[in-house]
């Protein structure tokens, strides 16, 4: 018997984390308000004190692989950024964030339909320069997106003129650098070429899985904020609904309900893990007892 | 041809690099524009890198179906979505919407058939690491049992609810235990963060090392082996 459930077929096991993923999205519910951690509270509070007419650049450097992680922390920025009517230029680094970056803003041109294109917000597209295009945004922004995704000369912008009439040339003319990233180009290159090189003010995110990866940075003030995973896109939503409340539309969105199907499933896998080896002492101890008694 | 083969390629990292190095350390405004210069070459050859990529991949993959090899059939599937891809992606002009917020063709291909594809290779990994965390955590040794605590411990953390339950037991304690967000905070802030910096560092080292050796021309294995 013991053995038998010690190799336990394994489409059980993909039985039951297929049940509690999809049971918690199908009946969404809220057991619990996440904590905010510091790291997230960095970037907020950085765009929660930006003055109006601030221009933010916002890397979007993932494709949809990891858009249900990282799409949540995405949105909840952008939604605050824009109702705190600050200016966003966006880019990706990677070319399967091009459409998705697209959508991004399509949804958000839909929920703040005040916003003007090229003066509020600008796509300036996908760049394949990788850490070449970050150390050159350094030196020169519009040498190294001389046409936005439209075709447009990216000098000509309005967005790209401050709210004092000066022009934003290169990196650290930004108010602020966001950059949410699932690997490589991306978070780490931000920092090294980016704001290494400039000084300008950085914040991030990642997958869960590589935010251990950029604490450091975060912890040498690289970095003045940090969200990671679904989490980190929960714990946004949760400072921006408590901060402004239905003032923001969605502001309690996808990161939220996701969070909790991360509790189940967090859950689940601490209870497989807990089985197995209740099951793996039982047997090695069957297995001693069995030995003694033929000895 | 040995000139083209080997001898340029070193005689161009060796000058390229130390270019490089030197505007580094010489900071003026000619350096700059130097540096500058060489930054806009490498991103163009990066775009270009792109392109040789998808070429290679469609002429190994070509030549599986040429050839009829294990599996070709995979390559028809791969070289006819790269087609597709580039093909409508040519035809609406690498647009995914049109002016009128409409979903293209090119639009069409990218939601409802990469996101969803991508996606589901992803989603995959929770199966997986849930069968893998049945199978292969079992604290066999000392060192798997640590490393079980702590995955316990960051899975009952992160999860809010797991937070949430500490909590309880936290006030129920008198305040007398470390709450969840100082225990997770430790393992992640501090003995994570010290064993990636140990790397960090060590890797960085390294990465100079192998400059320097790749630029004097003692490193060639980028230039494909000693053949």
């Amino acid at each position: 018997m013991l053995d038998r459930l010690l190799k336990l077929d394994r489409r059980w096991i993909f039985l039951c984390i297929a049940v509690a993923t999809a049971l918690p999205l199908i009946f969404p519910f809220s057991l619990v308000r996440v904590e905010v951690t510091d790291p997230t509270r960095g970037i907020f509070d950085t765009i929660d004190t930006l003055p109006a007419g601030s221009v933010i650049l916002f890397s979007n450097d993932y494709d949809p692989g990891s858009a249900a992680e990282l799409r949540p922390m995405t949105l909840a920025i952008l939604r605050h950024a824009f109702h705190r009517k600050q200016r966003v230029v966006v880019m990706t680094l990677w070319p399967g964030g091009l459409a998705l970056t697209q959508d991004i803003l399509q949804q958000m041109t839909v929920e703040f339909p005040h916003l003007r294109k090229n003066e509020d917000w600008a796509f300036l597209g996908y760049n394949a320069g990788q850490q070449a295009a970050i150390a050159n945004m350094v030196r020169n922004l519009t040498e190294t997106y001389p046409k936005d995704r439209d075709g447009m000369d990216t000098a000509s912008l309005p967005i790209l003129v401050k709210a004092d009439g000066r022009k934003i040339e290169s990196l650290k003319d930004f108010a602020y650098v966001v950059s949410i990233s699932a690997g490589d180009p991306g978070l780490e290159q931000w920092v090294i070429y980016g704001q290494g090189e400039s000084g300008c003010l950085l914040g991030g995110g990642s997958t869960a899985v590589s935010i251990t990866q950029y604490l450091s940075y975060f912890q040498a003030k690289q970095m003045n904020g940090l969200l990671g995973g679904l989490r980190g896109g929960a714990e946004y939503e949760r400072l921006l609904k408590d901060k402004y409340g239905t003032e923001v539309k969605n502001a309690e969105g996808k990161g939220s309900v996701g969070v909790q199907v991360l509790s189940v499933d967090h859950f689940l896998i601490i209870a497989f893990i807990l089985f197995s080896n209740v099951i793996y002492f039982a047997s090695k101890l069957r297995t001693a007892a069995s030995t003694g008694a033929e000895r | 041809m040995l000139f083209l083969k080997r001898q340029l390629p070193l005689f161009l990292t060796f000058l390229f690099g130390m270019t490089v190095m030197v505007c580094y350390y010489v900071p003026n405004r000619a350096s700059d524009e130097v540096s500058g210069e060489i930054l806009k070459w490498l991103e163009v050859m990066l775009a270009v890198a792109l392109i040789l990529g998808a070429t290679v991949l469609v002429v190994v993959h070509g030549e599986q179906i040429l050839k009829q090899k294990a599996g070709w059939a995979y390559s028809l599937i791969v070289i006819g979505s790269i087609l597709a891809g580039v093909a409508l992606g040519l035809w609406e002009n690498g647009k995914e919407y049109t002016e009128e917020a409409e979903l293209t063709s090119f639009g069409w291909f990218y939601f409802y058939l990469y996101i969803p594809l991508n996606a589901t290779m992803f989603a995959l990994l929770a199966f997986f690491i849930a069968s893998a965390a049945f199978r292969a955590f079992r604290a066999r040794t000392l060192a798997a049992f640590c490393l079980l605590a702590t995955a316990i411990i960051i899975l009952f953390g992160q999860a809010p609810l797991g937070a949430w339950l500490w909590e309880k037991l936290y006030h129920a304690t008198g305040d007398r235990i470390p709450t969840m967000a100082d225990i997770t905070g430790f393992m992640q802030q501090v003995l994570v963060v010290a064993g990636k910096r140990g790397i960090l560092i060590g890797v960085s080292l390294g990465v100079i090392a192998t400059s320097l050796r790749v630029i004097i021309g003692l490193e060639r294995g980028y230039l494909g082996g000693d053949k």
